[in-house]
């Protein structure tokens, strides 16, 4: 492991699960950094917010509950979990109907974690 | 320091642009590659552009490829190319990618 | 500087890989570093040496091949992107019996981890084809 100064790496998701690929890459690679000790920053907009929904059942299609996983968040230190605002309430949402606790974040609260961030993965 | 967004999509075609302007600071640079430059044609952009305070940039290569002639762009919006690309990418701070 | 390149798309798929190659390029000719290349998702896909381009049509994943030969550049595909998409190396080939190894000769395979390394150690990270 490399000896730099603890960093801070954003990851912005804006994916729904299961009918493309993309939300399981985001989760392992904030894993990955997480396992790396550096602040790690999750942010789920637009139709991103869709991951953490309740009651999925993937395996009416064969798929893995990519829901489930994000309970495992806490055990990797990964407290920083953002969801937009905007993208809850344009789908009838509210922080109720998410798997985990998270912070609901306005544009300008993420436009402020982007621009503090060393580096930012928008996948 | 400010960030680079570079956007790939255009705005006509997927809200990567509009999700990207609704989080950009003043003062952060956006650049518009790949089928992103279509957005030059498109008006309501160019509007949300003027109160933003971001400098916008195309890619040159792309312009090209799709028949978009730089000269006839707004002038608050400038042309670069990959090397161009490239200085942008080091005088910001970070990028993020928008697709 | 000392950039990383993520590279998420196939060569076939869109423009965003020729993208990462003519940005990583640009970046090599006015001397900048290029840290690591990391292919990750269907960015491995521009490292499978057994695709064939047409005559026609510009090889995109020879130029990769070429390009990162050249520079001496450390590049890796992403081992379990790859693994999923057939992109294999000459131990895996092994390993799952699956008869050749296509993996480019200028790649490893490799983890997540070197992303989230390259990304400590880097001063700028590019990522294309999201």
């Amino acid at each position: 492991m490399s000896e730099h100064a603890r960093r801070t790496l954003t990851f912005i998701t804006r994916k729904p699960p299961y009918g493309q690929s993309g939300a399981k890459a985001t989760l392992d690679m904030v894993l990955s950094a997480a396992v790396f000790d550096q602040q790690v920053h999750y942010i789920f907009m637009g139709e991103g917010v869709l991951q953490l929904r309740r009651g999925q059942q993937p395996g009416a299609i064969d798929a893995k509950d990519l829901s489930a996983a994000f309970s495992a968040l806490p055990l990797y230190d990964v407290d920083s979990i953002h969801v937009e605002a905007e993208a809850l309430q344009a789908r009838g949402m509210s922080a109720q109907d998410l798997v985990i606790p998270v912070k609901v974040a306005s544009a300008a609260d993420i436009a402020t974690l982007i621009h503090h961030s060393d580096t930012v993965f928008n996948l | 320091m400010p960030s680079l967004h570079i956007v790939n999509k255009s705005s006509l075609d997927s809200n990567a642009l509009t999700s990207c302007l609704a989080v950009a600071t003043p003062g952060d640079s956006v650049l518009l590659i790949e089928d992103g430059v279509y957005s030059v044609l498109d008006p309501s952009w160019l509007q949300t552009l003027l109160h933003a305070h971001l400098e916008i940039y195309v890619l040159a290569e792309d312009m090209q490829a799709r028949g978009l002639a730089a000269g006839s762009l707004d002038s608050r919006i400038r042309c670069v190319d990959y090397a161009g690309f490239v200085a942008l990418a080091c005088r910001c701070a970070r990028t993020v990618s928008w697709s | 500087m000392k950039f990383t390149i993520v590279v998420q798309a196939a060569p076939a798929a869109s423009q965003s890989a020729w993208s990462a190659y003519q940005f990583t390029r640009s970046a090599l000719a006015v001397g900048h570093e290029i840290y690591r290349v990391f292919f990750y998702g269907d960015g491995v896909h521009n490292t499978n040496s057994l695709s064939v381009s047409p005559q026609d049509e510009f090889d995109l994943v020879s130029a990769w091949t070429a390009l990162l030969s050249e520079h001496g550049i450390d590049a890796i595909s992403c081992v379990s992107s790859a693994l999923k998409r057939g992109v294999l190396d000459a131990g895996e080939a092994d390993r799952y019996e699956r008869g050749c190894a296509n993996l480019s000769p200028a790649v490893t395979l490799s983890g997540l981890g070197q992303l989230v390394d390259a990304t400590l150690v880097s001063d700028r990270v590019i990522t294309f084809g999201a």
